[in-house]
């Protein structure tokens, strides 16, 4: 993929709902691809179009304050805390699922590199750092538009992920679950630093030009409209 | 409700693709149909939209491996899914009644 524009959006830090309705807004209302880059101010758990919120430790969410939202994306529950997160949206994109992440993987594995890590793609939608997990994605097509978000982790609490997230019955054997605890790993950067090398790296992956943008007060009222029509009601929520 | 219908019944599984899968369903006893059923897990299917006409087009299904593959095979037909597998997704389904047994 080459692009001649891409437009860089920077929403700082919200809430978890608002943060996927802006992914919802932008996979609907854009016509020049744009890379968005984002964080969390409280934590959230997100949990997969698919999943049942039986996933989750409902109850230990509530008692920690910690957001649940359901995502537009499959995937499993991921626990949205010490990372960065990115959204690509582009209505030119291979049609090929594996070939898709691929080449939108390209700007983590560049960006990390960047930063002196030896980031590797893992199919299908992983991006790994000695041989350790370090970003989840996932996609959704919509109106001819391809959206792929995902987290990069800066660091993990690994303990409170799993305290949150409830282990399919089947895993729950000592070995198994220390076996996904050791997969996951943050890269010890900060936000900012990952941010540009982000933006860095897809200028150097997709080419063209990279302009930043805001949302205006109209796109904002679309996307808080998204959140109470949405993402956060237990409709939405509770939905599967 | 009808006294064959049997209560909901739930199986998780780990497909061979490493991502879970889990059945909660009801079925006639007596018939061996599907009165309703729920997939959920951390797959991807695209349209993800699909997932609620494959657990509408169960319905009425008979528990039997043949009939419950050519209808799962009918409705993702025009789908791209990750994480599991037409025959490994008839298996679950199957064996979630096996559960019951």
């Amino acid at each position: 993929m080459k692009f001649e524009k891409i437009r860089v959006l920077e929403t700082g830090n919200n809430i978890g709902s608002l943060n996927m309705a802006i992914d919802e807004f932008l996979l609907y209302n854009c016509s020049d691809p744009v890379l968005r880059i984002y964080g969390w101010s409280k934590p959230c758990i997100s949990i997969g179009y698919f999943q049942s919120t039986d996933d989750i430790n409902y109850k230990k969410c509530l008692e920690q304050n910690i957001d649940i939202v359901r995502r537009i994306t499959g995937g499993g529950a991921v626990f949205h805390d010490m990372e960065l997160t990115y959204s690509f949206v582009t209505k030119n994109f291979p049609q090929g699922i594996l070939e898709s992440y691929k080449e939108i993987s390209g700007i983590i594995i560049q960006a990390l590199k960047k930063l002196g890590l030896d980031a590797k793609f893992s199919p299908l939608n992983d991006v790994t750092v000695n041989g350790k997990k370090v970003c989840g994605n996932a996609q959704t097509r919509k109106n001819n538009t391809l959206l792929q978000h995902g987290t990069i982790l800066l660091k993990v609490d690994i303990e409170k992920m799993f305290s949150l997230l409830n282990v399919p019955i089947e895993k729950i054997s000592d070995k198994k679950i220390s076996d996904v605890k050791n997969r996951v790993s943050g890269i010890s950067k900060t936000f900012d630093q990952v941010s540009e090398a982000l933006k860095d790296s897809t200028r150097d992956v997709f080419g063209g030009k990279l302009v930043s943008y805001t949302l205006n007060q109209e796109e904002l009222k679309s996307c808080q409209k998204l959140v109470d029509e949405k993402f956060s009601t237990n409709n939405w929520l509770l939905k599967r | 409700m009808d006294s064959n219908i049997d209560e909901i019944i739930s199986v998780s599984s780990t497909t061979k693709l490493g991502k879970i899968v889990k059945i909660s369903m009801s079925y006639n006893k007596e018939s061996q149909l599907i009165h309703s059923i729920k997939i959920t897990g951390d797959f991807f299917i695209h349209p993800e939209e699909v997932i609620e006409k494959l657990e509408h087009g169960l319905c009425g299904i008979k528990l039997e491996k043949q009939y419950l593959k050519n209808e799962i095979q009918l409705i993702l037909e025009n789908s791209e899914f990750f994480g599991f597998e037409i025959d490994s997704l008839t298996d679950i389904i199957l064996k979630t009644c096996d559960e019951k047994k």
